[in-house]
């Protein structure tokens, strides 16, 4: 392919050109700046798309809105005509491309790529591409063997692509491979998973024991269980043989009895023995009772004969003489009594005449109330004047001391008197000294005003004086200062004389104020002062003026008070005297009635009334007295003819007869006959009771020994012995006969029938326990037996419910699969790497087989043309390059020059270029790849190149213009901005 | 009237696959998915009072056969038993017979033997129900013996074959066993194919119904979608079956457009988008993000906004973890050196092996490699290339 023209419609710097490239080696000659890297770059992007954001490359759009973009037009050896490739900004980063036939037929992307035969930019480049870089380096890469590769990369695949992607994949590898490696992915997975596995193994075995497990548990129910049974029956055995044991005495028991109850059965009365013995006892009794009775009867018989039965008609007699007794000691008792009375009133009657001072008794005397009233009247009246009399004479005392006390307190108040002219100074001095005050309050008001008002006053002429003083001064400075400084005199001297009469105008005007208000009051004051002095001087005026006036008051009233006592006490004296007369007749009276009394009159006139009354009392007492002595004379009589009555029956019965001791003696006769009554009475009955009772016992004994030899026949006995023997042998009999009937119910209660009682009892009881032992030791062997396996049960249980609930071998199988394919995973991809990096290698190694040699022969005439000569030859043997020198020798790539390094380097590039001919035929692009090359060196490079240029277009980008290429081989590029 | 449930291929406890390292949390979630999902499927037949529950084969994974697994089931099918509800069982190639059960399930559970055999029940509406099958006795040699299911002559009841097998036209590459066209199945006359072995639902026929149930749970990126079981219900005439999904966690693949492929962006775009799904619930995914643009991602960017979102999922209940995470880029340049070479070398299988045996040939790590027959060349090239571009751009 070669690129026929450009044209640029915008492209970083380029706006709007076109270079038309008319041979087949231009040289593109411009100043640095000038667009040169623009313009291949603008070739890479038209022929594979715009630089990608993300590629490192500009995209060189035009900053000023032009269109993006251009064409190229190329030739294609196997195209008639020339192609036009037109890219522009499209939706795509790479842009919209637009390819157009020379017949005008357009094309797509792809068949432009497929023309490039898939050739990217970047290996277009590698391949097509020469710049300062790639030369330099070949001096970077030092070592022999780098250097090989460079040289070999640079003559096989021009691009180091390819060791990129390997070292990347390598590396890649490297993390996840390594054959005995320890770090990598997949080696460290290994590690885990073989862990797993163990433990897999481990659990897979432990589950592997569930199975005998579940068997062995079978085997061991099945066991328990059969034993249990085994067990369980022999239980029941030992239960029948227990209860066997228990009631083997019983058994026997039974077989005995049923033995002996079977000979003939004895007869017996009912309750025959407790008859026998109820009418035993019954008997002895009776004999007992019987003579004890007897024996009293005959105690109670003698005692009846001792006792006498007494008199029916003496004991009458004695009842009535008992019955008078109360009736005479009453008589007997009033009697004494009623004599006591008679003494007692005489007595009183004796006394009383005492009282009155009667020396006899004047039974004739008038005791009567007209008397009385009388004398009782007589003493009220005299008392009536009695106490008025004693009011009088108190009220008289009264008047006379009042009357005294008065004239007293008179004469001395009189003494206190004082004068009405000194009372009539004093209240002068009073106003005065009123009128001074309320001066002196009103003087010191006007005094206070005065002083604020001078203040005031003073105040405002000190200003004022300043005033005038600074005026002044100042008239007088600047007088001064006219006088000395301008020498004007007469100004100065008024200016002087204005400042200085102002001064004395001040002075003049500074009078003095009078105080003449002030001293007007103070004479006032001082004259009222003076007139209060000779008042209280000419009086003696040290006294209250109030109290003065109440003295005189209190005197006026004192005299009047003793003029009417005065006339009061007459009055009451006058009344006393009356009363007097009337008492001496009342006096009179009193003394005549005490004569008609027979009383003295030395007899005190309030004892009068009593007197009388004890005259009554007198004369009543001496009438009681005379009826008592009658009623005593009664009584004695009554008592004589009861003694008279009495006295000879009772000597009858041996009783002597006195008064008081009578009824004593009367009582006790009868009480003695009476209790012989009574007591012949009772022994008479309890005899007659004796006998009756001994006459029931007779019978009853009767009866019983009757019954006896009753009980007696029915068995047949001849005396209590026999009877008795009867008696045991029916009892023994009916005990047996009961115990066999209760054991017989017993034993079919519990199941023992006859034929096993029969059996029972023929072997003895420790036949019995030995067998019992034998089997309760069965048991225990057994029960042993049971628990051992239960327990081994219990643990086997225990460990299938372990193996049931371990859920580990399930995790780990789980871990163990997805390590495993984690493990794939990673091996999957570590070996698409590989897969890929196996191709690669082989690609490698295929275009080192087949391209090197054709590769390596093309070089060395290309060597041998540059280097003019002086190497002959390019060697490839091993994969090592060798250079043959024209003298024969051969040296290795590091052992040359710099510049011939560069040389093979060149060469190799060219040669893979013309050897890849067939697959990629594009312009060679040269940029200033040369610098550093002598002159003559670049010629010949550069004619090497022009040489081949009918092959591949070459393109020589260069800023220092080659004066060897024509200019018809030139274009010129101009800096846009100067162009501009 | 019957009503029942058909599910195959619980693969109890199976081990999981991922390309990524998990979160302890994800993981323990992965491993107790299998159990949930089939405790949700036993929840639901309890709920629905289902006649019997079917299980056509693969209920343990012969990857992971544990106890755990055993016990597990043993428990669910007690509370099937509590409930009145039979179970009938098939064993598969990955839980052959002859492995054996360590347990002992309870009596409403019938096995079939490595015969044909048929178990006759009574539902609970008084229909006849007739349910023909066989297990596997071994798993690596077979007989094919679907000549053996007896052909349903009488005119009374529902008849059921169960198998676990493969149908002649999927296109599942290893394990074929018992495979077996719709002609032969329809020709048995049945009213209900309860089929197991491929784990991708699918309904083979209407009439009769011929259905794959699927797999239970999906445990990794190639069962997608959701995961269930079905619920069949009808009579001799009609039969109808309804999928009722009860997996834990859905695996899935999804894809995204972005505007931008700058690391910070990128990571905020596929974050939003995480949140979006994400309420559905557990998913674990294939993330597929588009891009026409200008801007490419490199392998430093790339991984570290993987790394990021995936640490965004640490201890997340709802988890929604990017398994793989794919970048097209409809302007990406071409390797044009790798482009040569793709052409030069690719027919040469020589170099293949070669860089296949760097690891196949060290016995430390080939014993945890796929076959190596199954490693497909262009795919691995395909990855190559993409792991270098990535390395290339860092």
């Amino acid at each position: 392919m070669k690129i026929k023209s450009l044209d640029i419609y915008g492209y970083g710097k380029i706006i709007d050109q076109s270079f038309k490239i008319e041979h087949d080696f231009v040289q593109i000659y411009g100043e640095n700046e000038a667009g040169k890297s623009t313009m291949m770059s603008f070739i890479h992007s038209v022929l594979f798309g715009f630089p990608r954001r993300n590629e490192g490359e500009p995209r060189r759009e035009p900053r000023l809105g032009n269109a993006y973009g251009g064409r190229l037009t190329v030739e294609f050896d196997d195209e008639t005509g020339p192609v036009t490739i037109e890219r522009i900004k499209g939706n795509k980063s790479a842009g919209d491309v637009r390819i157009t036939m020379a017949d005008g037929t357009s094309r797509s992307e792809d068949w432009l790529k497929r023309k490039l035969n898939y050739i990217d930019k970047e290996m277009y480049r590698s391949i097509f591409s020469f710049d300062v870089l790639g030369l330099q380096d070949i001096n970077k890469n030092l070592t022999e063997k780098d250097l090989q590769d460079y040289l070999l990369r640079a003559g096989a695949l021009g691009s180091n692509k390819y060791e990129d992607m390997l070292s990347a994949i390598n590396k890649e590898l490297e993390e996840l491979y390594k054959r005995n490696g320890t770090k990598p992915k997949i080696n460290e997975k290994l590690d885990s998973i073989s862990d797993i596995n163990e433990k897999i193994a481990e659990l897979e075995e432990y589950e592997e024991t569930y199975k005998s497990l579940v068997h062995e548990e079978h085997k061991i129910i099945e066991s328990i269980e059969r034993k249990k049974q085994a067990s369980q029956t022999i239980k029941e055995q030992l239960k029948l043989k227990m209860k066997e044991i228990m009631y083997h005495p019983e058994i026997k028991e039974w077989y005995r009895l049923a033995n002996k109850i079977d000979v003939e059965p004895v007869m017996f009365p009912e309750k025959g023995i407790e008859r026998y013995e109820a009418i035993k006892n019954h008997l002895t009794t009776g004999e007992k009772d019987k003579l004890l009775r007897q024996e009293k009867l005959e105690a109670l018989i003698r005692e009846e004969n001792r006792i006498e039965l007494p008199n029916e008609e003496d004991i009458k007699y004695l009842e009535r003489i008992v019955k008078e007794e109360p009736n005479v000691k009453h008589d007997i008792l009033q009697l004494e009594r009623l004599r006591n009375e008679v003494r007692e009133t005489e007595e009183k009657i004796h006394q009383s005449m005492l009282d009155i001072g009667w020396q006899e008794e004047h039974l004739n005397v008038d005791d009567s109330n007209i008397v009385r009233e009388n004398v009782q009247s007589l003493l009220s009246r005299h008392d009536e004047i009695e106490m008025e009399s004693e009011f009088y004479n108190n009220e008289i005392a009264h008047l006379k001391q009042e009357k005294n006390e008065t004239e007293e307190k008179l004469s001395n108040l009189e003494e206190k008197q004082i004068s009405d002219d000194r009372i009539r100074a004093k209240l002068e001095v009073q106003d005065l000294e009123h009128e001074l005050r309320e001066k002196d309050r009103v003087y010191q008001l006007i005094e206070e005003r005065y002083l604020e008002e001078k203040r005031n006053r003073e105040k405002r002429n000190k200003t004022q004086a300043t005033a005038i003083i600074s005026i002044s001064v100042v008239l007088m400075l600047v007088g001064l200062s006219f006088i000395l400084i301008s020498q004007e005199f007469i100004y100065g001297g008024i200016f002087i004389l204005v400042g200085a009469l102002s001064l004395l105008l001040l002075k003049l005007n500074k009078k003095e104020d009078d105080d003449s208000l002030k001293d007007d009051y103070e004479n006032e004051l001082e004259k009222i002062k003076r007139e209060i002095n000779d008042k209280k001087e000419a009086y003696d005026l040290n006294f209250d003026y109030y109290d003065a006036r109440d003295l005189i008051n209190e005197i006026d009233h004192l005299t009047n008070k003793k003029i009417s006592d005065s006339m009061k006490l007459e009055s009451l004296e006058e009344k006393r005297s009356i009363l007097d007369s009337t008492n001496d007749q009342l006096k009179r009276d009193l003394h005549r009635v005490k004569e008609k009394l027979y009383v003295s009159d030395e007899l005190d006139d309030g004892q009068i009334v009593d007197t009388i009354y004890t005259i009554r009392n007198i004369k009543q007492m001496r009438r009681a007295v005379d009826e008592l002595k009658s009623r005593i004379e009664t009584l004695e009589q009554n008592i004589e003819t009861f003694s008279n009555s009495v006295r000879s029956e009772v000597s009858k019965l041996g009783i002597e007869f006195h008064i008081n001791s009578i009824f004593f003696e009367a009582n006790r006769l009868l009480e003695k006959l009476k209790k012989d009554e009574a007591t012949y009475q009772n022994l008479r009955e309890q005899i007659n009771l004796f006998e009756s009772e001994i006459d029931v016992i007779d019978n009853r004994n009767y009866v019983a020994e009757k019954e006896m030899q009753d009980l007696f026949s029915y068995v047949d006995a001849e005396d209590e012995d026999e009877f008795y023997y009867y008696g045991r042998m029916f009892n023994e009999f009916k005990a047996n006969e009961a115990r066999f009937k209760e054991l017989d119910n017993k034993l079919s209660l519990e199941n023992f029938d006859v034929e096993s009682r029969q059996r029972l009892s023929e072997f003895n009881t420790a036949d019995l326990r030995n067998e019992e032992s034998s089997m309760n030791a069965a048991i225990d062997n057994y029960q042993s037996q049971i628990d051992e396996e239960t327990n081994t049960l219990a643990k086997v249980q225990q460990e299938i419910r372990h193996l049931e609930q371990n859920g580990k071998l399930s995790v780990y199988r789980h871990e163990f699969e997805l390590e495993k394919n984690n493990i794939e995973s990673h091996a999957i991809d570590y070996m698409s790497l590989m897969y890929i990096k196996t191709l690669i290698e082989a690609h490698i190694k295929a275009i080192k087989d087949q391209r090197l040699p054709v590769v390596v022969e093309e070089a060395r005439k290309i060597f041998e043309y540059i280097t003019k000569g002086r190497y002959i030859d390019v060697m490839y043997e091993n994969n090592i390059i060798k250079v043959k020198h024209s003298n024969g020798q051969i040296f290795d790539p590091s052992e040359i020059s710099q510049s011939t390094k560069e040389l093979l380097y060149i060469s190799l590039r060219i040669s893979l270029i013309k050897a890849l001919r067939n697959y990629y035929n594009l312009p060679i692009i040269i940029d200033d790849a040369f610098v550093h090359f002598d002159e003559s060196r670049t010629r010949t490079i550069l004619e090497y190149f022009k040489k081949q240029s009918k092959e591949h277009e070459v393109l020589f980008f260069t800023c220092n213009l080659e004066k060897s290429i024509p200019a018809t081989n030139t274009i010129v590029l101009k800096d846009s901005r100067n162009r501009r | 009237m019957v009503k029942f449930i058909h599910a195959a291929d619980l693969h109890l406890d199976s081990p999981f696959k991922s390309r990524s390292e998990l979160p302890p949390h994800i993981v323990d979630s992965l491993m107790e998915s299998t159990y949930k999902a089939t405790k949700r499927m036993i929840d639901y037949a309890i709920k629905e009072e289902v006649d019997f529950v079917i299980l056509a084969g693969d209920v343990f994974d012969q990857k992971n056969r544990t106890l755990k697994s055993e016990i597990f089931l043993k428990e669910q099918f007690k509370r099937l038993e509590k409930n009145g509800i039979f179970t009938y069982m098939i064993h598969g190639n990955h839980d052959p017979l002859d492995h054996g059960i360590q347990t002992s399930w309870p009596s409403t559970v019938h096995v079939f033997k490595d015969n044909i055999e048929t178990y006759q029940l009574m539902s609970k509406n008084k229909e006849q129900v007739f349910l023909h099958g066989f297990s596997y006795l071994h798993d690596e040699t077979y007989e094919n013996k679907l000549d053996q299911y007896p052909v349903n002559t009488r005119n009374d009841g529902i008849h059921i074959g169960i198998l676990h097998g493969t149908y002649s036209k999927s296109n599942t590459k290893s394990a074929r066993y018992t495979e077996f066209t719709l002609e032969e199945l329809r020709s048995k006359l049945y009213h209900y194919w309860a089929l197991g072995h491929i784990h991708q639902r699918q309904e083979l026929s209407d009439i009769p119904l011929i259905n794959y149930s699927g797999n239970i749970q999906g445990r990794h990126m190639n069962e997608s979608g959701e995961k269930g079981f079905y619920l069949v219900e009808g009579d001799h005439v009609n039969l109808y079956s309804k999928f009722v999904s009860v997996e834990e966690i859905l695996f899935e693949n999804y894809e995204l457009e972005v505007k931008s492929l700058r690391r910070d962006e990128l990571y905020q775009a596929i974050s939003e988008y995480k949140n979006t799904i994400r309420k559905e619930g557990k998913r674990m995914i294939e993330l597929t993000v588009y891009y026409d643009g200008d801007d490419d991602i490199g392998g430093n960017d790339y991984y570290e906004v993987l790394s990021l979102l995936q640490e965004d999922e640490r201890d997340v209940e709802d988890f929604v973890w990017i398994d793989r995470l794919h970048i097209e880029h409809e302007n990406e340049e071409r390797n044009a050196l790798l482009t040569d070479i793709k052409t030069t070398f690719r027919g040469d299988d020589k170099l293949f092996r070669e860089a296949l045996n760097t690891l196949y040939m060290d016995p430390k790590v080939n014993r945890y490699l796929p076959p190596i027959q199954d490693i497909d060349k262009d795919e691995l090239l395909e990855l190559g290339e993409e792991r270098l571009k990535l390395l290339m751009r860092k």
